[in-house]
């Protein structure tokens, strides 16, 4: 087995833990990120990336250019003023960053839209409370199929760049969360698998020397063989065809009647259309 | 060169407006969204368009106007605003702080201008018009449209002067809707308007002014000796064309130019990309070209048509025509 990587607080208890380790290091504030990334340095993480948890819009952050070589993921409640966010953008531009935005709003769809036609990297932060299904299915053929280029939207560009109908994929890990890859722990020698978990304390204890000796196999071979619960039951998530991409992640709100089941199947429909044209181009030979 | 309209709303009532109806259609979008603006602007990009004009109604009614504007200088887009110059203070004097420093050359905004004699306004929307003028005068280009022949550009030359506007007025004539009731130079007007332009001429040359022909102008309105004084007020480049223009609405329909604006409308999403749409409308207007040659009887055969020095006037007056007769046309003329 991999060893996962760690996503864990910036915390003086932490960071001796994490040591040597690849690590996604959560930050609360944009004034926290230089000094983060100096101790990730000092203990010798191979840092994946700083997560920035900012309260305030992507438009009042005051970027710095000398966070260039840091590689950061910036969840943010909106995109703010464009107004104020146009004098921000030749900087971004430089900077290795993802800015996640949340569905909270109908503006999200088109704050998302607005920052990929720019060039700047982002990533939906699907909220459970307002989710338009078609606005996402716009905002997914945008980032599929849009005919001028711009940057990346996740987890669409996950998808495409990575569906095999062979394997499943998990898009959480977009989010740092697909626990076959990432591993939430604290200060106290506390381990979960998902940062829901985490939040909820439904925690096992982890000795990130030697993470495979105690119950992290087991929790991530029950994590591995809940999918089948999906199947138990003739309703649900069980026939729909969207499934082998969003994995049951929305069962939830399927009970609700949300139309998840449409959209994922559109988008496994794009998917399967994209990997289509690229396979059928042909590459030119090279001298 | 598409033009976006942001609106339809618009805060005047001229009489030669080509989109008054519209204006009171309550079931269309009010305004563009963001995400059909980032279509457009993809839709242009990839067409290597790299200027945009936006227009109304008034496009600065638009509550995201200059937030819409920034995002398309961004783009890479050099921008040209259609405005009555009547805006709100707060509105005016965040447009002037955001886009200072802009350069004029990627930024420039086109006032049309009314007569405050002949077409009177309230003397709020004046001291508004002028406010606009004082601040934003300096990448503004001066707008006239001639609704009847006995027009006056004295103003004009005026306010260029008062405001250090660009010292060049584009000069539009004005053409039948058909479907609306707009005020309109007919065809039998024309020479009357060429006339009266070139009495202007002198003034023009004293004050350096030149002039910019919109659409629609006949070349054949014009004899040798009006021609010959004109063209250095033009810089030589005189234009008699009529083709389109391609204007994308707020509720993402597009129409060959704003006369045509009732006739064949399409939806936005019906094309792969603008040199769709633009052959599109041009195979309309070639289609309508071969019933109604022009708005003279004399264009039919004309010398100057086939050799494309001239359109034939506006198309305007030839749909016009198709919707007032008893139907004996090719079908595709008809709306």
């Amino acid at each position: 087995m991999r060893e996962p990587v760690y996503v864990c607080r910036f915390d003086p208890n932490v960071m001796p833990r994490i040591r040597d380790k690849a690590a996604a290091i959560r930050v609360d504030r944009c004034e926290d990120i230089i000094e983060a990334a100096l101790a990730a340095n000092q203990y010798n993480v191979r840092l994946r990336c700083l997560l920035v948890d900012s309260e305030i819009p992507l438009a009042n952050i005051p970027f710095r250019e000398d966070w260039s070589k840091i590689p950061l993921a910036v969840y943010v409640p909106s995109l703010g003023r464009f107004r104020r966010f146009a004098d921000q953008i030749e900087i971004l531009r430089h900077l290795n960053i993802r800015v996640y935005i949340p569905t909270s709003s109908i503006e999200s769809y088109a704050h998302l839209r607005i920052l990929s036609s720019l060039g700047i990297n982002t990533a939906i932060v699907f909220d459970d409370g307002y989710l338009d299904w078609e606005e996402l299915n716009d905002l997914m053929i945008y980032s599929v199929f849009g005919f001028v280029g711009h940057s990346p939207i996740e987890p669409f560009a996950f998808i495409i760049r990575n569906y095999k109908i062979t394997e499943a994929l998990n898009f959480a890990g977009v989010y740092f969360d697909d626990p076959a890859t990432f591993l939430h722990i604290d200060g106290n020698g506390n381990a979960a698998l998902t940062r829901r978990k985490f939040l909820d304390n439904d925690v096992f204890p982890l000795d990130p020397d030697n993470p495979f000796a105690g119950v992290y196999t087991r929790e991530l071979r029950k994590y591995r063989a809940a999918h089948k619960e999906f199947f138990l039951k003739e309703e649900g998530c069980a026939y729909c065809p969207g499934w082998r991409i969003c994995l049951g992640k929305f069962s939830h709100l399927k009970e609700k009647g949300a139309r998840c089941g449409e959209f994922f199947s559109d988008l496994l429909d794009a998917v399967e259309r994209y990997q289509e044209i690229q396979s059928s181009k042909v590459e030119q030979w090279q001298p | 060169m598409p033009n976006i309209l942001l609106t339809y709303s618009c805060v005047r009532n001229c009489p030669y407006c080509f989109a008054s109806d519209e204006k009171n259609k309550s079931s269309k979008p009010k305004f563009l969204s963001w995400n059909n603006l980032v279509y457009i602007a993809d839709l242009c990009s990839a067409a290597g368009e790299r200027k945009i004009q936006l227009l109304g109604g008034e496009p600065t009614l638009h509550p995201d106007f200059l937030d819409m504007t920034i995002y398309l200088l961004e783009r890479g887009f050099d921008i040209t605003v259609f405005t009555s110059g009547i805006l709100k203070n707060k509105a005016l004097a965040d447009i002037s702080s955001a886009l200072a420093n802009t350069p004029a050359n990627r930024l420039t905004f086109n006032c049309n201008l009314n007569d405050p004699e002949q077409t009177p306004s309230p003397m709020a929307e004046q001291e508004s018009v002028r406010s606009f003028l004082s601040q934003l005068g300096y990448r503004t280009t001066p707008g006239f449209n001639i609704y009847r022949t006995d027009f006056k550009l004295e103003f004009l030359f005026q306010t260029i002067s008062e405001f250090g506007m660009f010292r060049m007025i584009r000069l539009g004539l004005t053409h039948p809707v058909p479907g609306s009731s707009n005020s309109y130079i007919s065809p039998g007007e024309i020479p009357g308007v060429y006339s009266r332009l070139c009495s202007y001429v002198p003034y023009m040359e004293r004050f350096k002014i030149r002039l910019r022909f919109d659409c629609g102008f006949p070349y054949c309105g014009l004899d040798k000796d009006q021609l010959s004084s004109l063209y250095p007020i033009v810089n030589g480049a005189f234009h008699f064309n009529c083709a389109p223009i391609i204007d994308i609405g707020p509720d993402m329909t597009v129409w060959s130019c704003f006369p045509l604006r009732n006739y064949q409308r399409r939806s936005i999403f019906d094309f792969d990309s603008l040199d769709q749409i633009k052959d599109h409308f041009r195979k309309l207007h070639d289609i309508i070209r071969v019933e109604e040659a022009g708005i003279y009887e004399e264009c039919d055969g004309c010398v100057w048509r086939e050799d494309k020095l001239c359109s034939g006037g506006c198309l305007g007056h030839g749909v016009k025509k198709f919707r007032e007769e008893y139907p004996l046309r090719m079908r595709e003329v008809y709306p």
